[in-house]
């Protein structure tokens, strides 16, 4: 555990702990479930559900309350059965990802099956339609016997059985581990004119949906250890089997996982409690997983608005489900990283993980926009928030690795400014995977990055505090964005930065040139030296800096405002300019090529040394 | 020192022949390195600006120029290490080139006994514990527990690999008796084995792995001009340190080797 994790008490032995959740079974200490700020849900889906943990199957029986909050009367109703993304390799979600997730690849097959979808008395299944898309049933279009009328109830009830397939991208069991995920029928989002945002499961995208109430009764295997989204109201033993029963409020989407082996270290932070389910042998891992959480409850709550809920469940899956890793649903997330973690590379592992998944809390779980109409939403502001808590986290610089120190926004900014890319303002199915990890994960956070960097980090942080507070338990676009920036910096910056910078892709590359000059008069200082100018390629008027650096050994800072298409540096007579260096401190991260913002005046080749001893070296290894 | 002094051409000799292969992947790599920063004189040094010249791309003609010298020196290595153990057991230089010259079948010979004994070897040593991974440890759930074990117990693989890499030099240095054959070579590396000779052999790795580390560091320093100069100076003189290091390892394999049959010439 790095020394900046440390002191993160657990909430006791594992004796105590069972105690009190006796206790709270009983109704002696009753759960807190209810949240603070919130108001009733005006939909509601109650399911009981059967884990048959040999068969990877899930039996259960949803009842749905939905409310038509629209402005319209509404004819029919879209579920959502996205377990059947899994059911063939002709899916949309299979065809889109290739079948394989950060190299775990589809074996058994998942899918759901409806056995009724009864609204009263009358079952509506048989006049549904799956068949929207060919060779994908993940939607489910169902006519109304007669229109709902806006602020009108309904009551779904719907038996299904789901079978889960091996599990290598989110959803799915390796061995006796089980993360059931995307696993019950689920209303499609009704917008307020009457739309329905419906869409396949698409290989990078897949959330969007109403604040509802769950209340879920799980039975499972007795020896088996559950986590999932709400608080255990209550569990009740009933032989080789036990009920378990959550209830979250207010949430999104309901996800549990379970397996026999857990073991459970827990942590009282700031009024969560704070659940970490990791396998045996994971307790450095799983200290830092629930370290971490901590810290960035305190973190994230403090700039983008408190967690609401009472309880935060964080699974590491155990070897063989990594497929499962690295994924948020609310009030439960999943990370990643094995028993061996040395902390000396933050990225990828468990530290970024558990940064990133605990910041979904916020971008998605509170802030619940359409994952794939706009990603950058979801996984841009995500991203650039987990690497800032990083940053702070590990200090400045030493985001990505502590040794050797490696800034994360200095890694990503090479490889995710291509041109070609589509801009980050555009729906997933703009994207192929790379295109996404480069534009999605790495161009939206580089262009938050070079705003807190030029701005002021306390600016950035208050702007997306306020569209996060603003619109937490409602479902914003882009638009609501751009106007807590602007609310913040003033009404040009959506206009001048973000908007080019998200919409259009645009960047702020610069570059230094070497111009041949000849002496105006017999007294120019320039003594017939080129003169060096500086040119912006991008399209962003990016204010920077410039140092040049006297023969003398003097320095110079100069300014080169946004407004100004070329910058010519103006030494002075007494400067003879040695070399000279745009943006020396690195606040523009939209530059795709900073090795052409210096020049040294008179320069020689570097690389022929250090290339021959690289070349030396290989052969070395490989010769006599 | 008298041995020292004597070794010290054969060394250089050597360093001279792997920088003239090396010599082309530099220039492809060096002018790629100056194309990918833009300007004549860019400071590649602040952090950051390396990702952009990985970024940039190094072009096929990098990887080609690689993959040819890789091809080349290990053509090379069985001809130019023969004539290098001649060198360092006696000969004169050009009774090394032509004796090693002429011992090079034999050499590419223990190499594919090596190859094969050492692969055989390490299958062995390998089926410990997958064994124990398939047939016990499988349903272990403690992954910390589980990995162990199996990691203490695909040791012995290590060991066969230190083993092989030493046998295959030690093999090589026999053949100096131009009466020994491969099979026989392998055969006295075999029982070389069993002397201190892996554990000099573990220690001459590890040094010379060290001054190439330390070589590529030094490579990449300097500020100035003349700083850079001293930088590369340094890079390659801690690289030749390196290929003395191993001529002091292979003059130990050729009078461990002279020791078992006769007097070399």
């Amino acid at each position: 555990m790095p020394p900046v994790l440390r002191g993160i008490s657990s909430s006791g032995s594992r004796r105590a702990s069972a105690t009190l959740h006796a206790l709270a079974c009983v109704g002696v200490l009753a759960p807190r479930v209810a949240l603070a700020d919130a108001s009733p849900s005006a939909h509601a889906y109650r399911i009981e559900a059967t884990l048959d943990a040999d068969a990877h199957v899930v039996r259960g029986i949803a009842h749905i309350r939905w409310t038509n909050q629209s402005r319209v009367p509404i004819g029919e109703l879209w579920l959502h059965l996205y377990m059947n993304a899994f059911e063939s390799r002709r899916t949309v979600f299979m065809q889109e990802s290739g079948g394989q997730l950060r190299g775990a690849r589809f074996g058994a097959k998942g899918r759901i099956h409806l056995e009724a979808l009864r609204l009263g008395e009358r079952d509506l299944l048989p006049r549904a339609d799956d068949t929207i898309v060919p060779d994908d049933r993940t939607q489910l279009r169902v006519p109304l016997p007669e229109p709902v009328s806006p602020g009108g109830v309904i009551e779904l009830t719907i038996p299904f059985t789901t079978t889960l397939p091996e599990v290598f991208a989110r959803a799915g069991y390796h061995d006796q581990f089980h993360m059931v995920a995307q696993w019950f029928p689920k209303l499609a989002r009704l917008e307020p004119d009457g739309t329905w945002a419906t869409f396949p499961y698409h290989g990078l995208g897949e959330f969007y949906a109403d604040f509802a109430r769950y209340d879920v009764t799980i039975d499972a295997p007795a020896e088996h250890v559950l986590g999932a989204t709400g608080v255990e109201v209550s569990t009740k033993r009933e032989g080789p089997r036990t009920l378990h029963r959550f209830v979250a409020e207010r949430v999104h989407d309901f996800a549990f996982a379970s397996w026999p082996y857990f073991a459970r270290t827990e942590a009282r932070c700031g009024g969560v409690d704070v659940e970490v389910l990791a396998p045996p042998g994971y307790g450095r891992t799983a200290r830092t997983a629930r370290a971490l959480t901590c810290r960035g409850l305190d973190y994230y709550g403090g700039l983008y608005g408190r967690y609401p809920y009472p309880r935060l469940t964080v699974v590491l899956p155990p070897r063989g489900a990594e497929g499962a890793a690295g994924m948020e649903y609310p009030m439960l997330f999943t990370s990643d990283g094995g028993w061996w973690n040395l902390g000396v590379v933050h990225a990828g592992g468990v530290e970024e993980t558990t940064a990133h998944e605990l910041a979904h809390q916020w971008f998605q779980g509170l802030v619940a926009t359409n994952e794939v109409r706009w990603p950058m939403l979801d996984e841009g502001l995500t991203s650039w928030a987990s690497y800032d808590f990083m940053a702070s986290l590990y200090g400045p610089g030493r985001s990505f690795a502590g040794a050797p120190a490696l800034d994360y926004f200095d890694v990503l900014r090479p490889f995710a400014l291509r041109s070609s890319d589509p801009p980050p303002a555009r729906p997933v199915t703009s994207f192929r995977a790379a295109s996404y990890w480069r534009v999605i994960y790495g161009r939206v956070p580089l262009v938050l990055e070079t705003l807190a960097r030029t701005y002021g980090r306390r600016r950035v942080h208050r702007a997306l505090g306020d569209y996060a507070r603003r619109h937490r338990f409602e479902h914003p676009g882009p638009e609501a964005l751009y106007a807590a920036f602007d609310r913040t910096f003033g009404p040009w910056l959506a206009a001048r930065l973000l908007r080019p910078a998200l919409e259009r892709g645009e960047d702020a590359s610069v570059a230094l040139e070497r111009r041949a000059m000849r002496p105006r008069a017999a007294t120019d200082s320039s003594g017939g030296r080129d003169a060096i100018v500086g040119r912006r390629i991008g399209a962003l008027p990016l204010p920077l800096s410039a140092r040049v650096r006297c023969e003398d050994g003097r320095a110079l800072d100069l300014r080169w405002p946004g407004r100004d298409a070329r910058f010519e540096p103006a030494f002075g007579s007494s400067c003879r300019p040695r070399d000279v260096r745009v943006d020396p401190s690195a606040h523009d991260l939209l530059d795709p090529r900073r090795a052409d913002d210096h020049l040294t005046v008179g320069g020689m080749r570097r690389f022929a040394g250090q290339a021959l001893a690289f070349a030396l070296a290989w052969i070395a290894a490989w010769g006599p | 020192m008298r041995w020292a002094r004597r070794t010290l051409p054969v060394t250089f000799a050597v360093h001279v022949t792997m920088a003239a292969i090396a010599l082309w992947p530099a220039l492809a790599l060096g002018g790629a390195l100056s194309a990918a920063t833009g300007a004549l004189g860019a400071d590649v040094t602040p952090k950051g600006v390396w990702f952009d010249v990985l970024a940039a791309g190094l072009g096929g003609g990098v990887y080609l120029s690689f993959l040819a010298a890789t091809g080349i020196a290990l053509l090379m290595g069985a001809p130019v290490q023969m004539a290098w153990l001649f060198a360092l057991g006696g000969s004169p230089g050009r009774a090394a080139i032509r004796r090693g010259l002429v011992r090079t079948p034999a050499a590419w010979g223990v190499s594919l006994l090596v190859l094969a004994f050492g692969a055989l070897a390490l299958l062995a040593a390998l089926s410990v514990p997958l064994g124990a991974h398939v047939f016990l440890l499988r349903r272990l759930h403690d992954e910390r527990l589980h990995d162990l074990i199996v990691g203490a117990l695909a040791l012995p693989a290590a060991i066969s690999l230190v083993g092989a890499a030493c046998a295959h030099d030690r093999a090589r240095a026999a053949l100096v008796d131009p009466e020994i054959g491969p099979l026989e070579a392998c055969t006295s590396a075999l029982a070389a084995l069993r002397s201190t000779l892996p554990a000099l052999y573990l220690g001459f790795f590890v040094l010379g792995a060290s001054l190439t580390l330390l070589a590529l560091d030094a490579s990449t320093r300097g500020g100035t001009a003349l700083a850079a100069s001293l930088a590369m100076i340094a890079a390659q003189l801690l690289l030749f340190g390196r290929t003395f290091a191993r001529s002091l390892w292979l003059t130990l394999c050729v009078r461990d080797a002279s020791r078992e049959r006769r007097p070399l010439d």
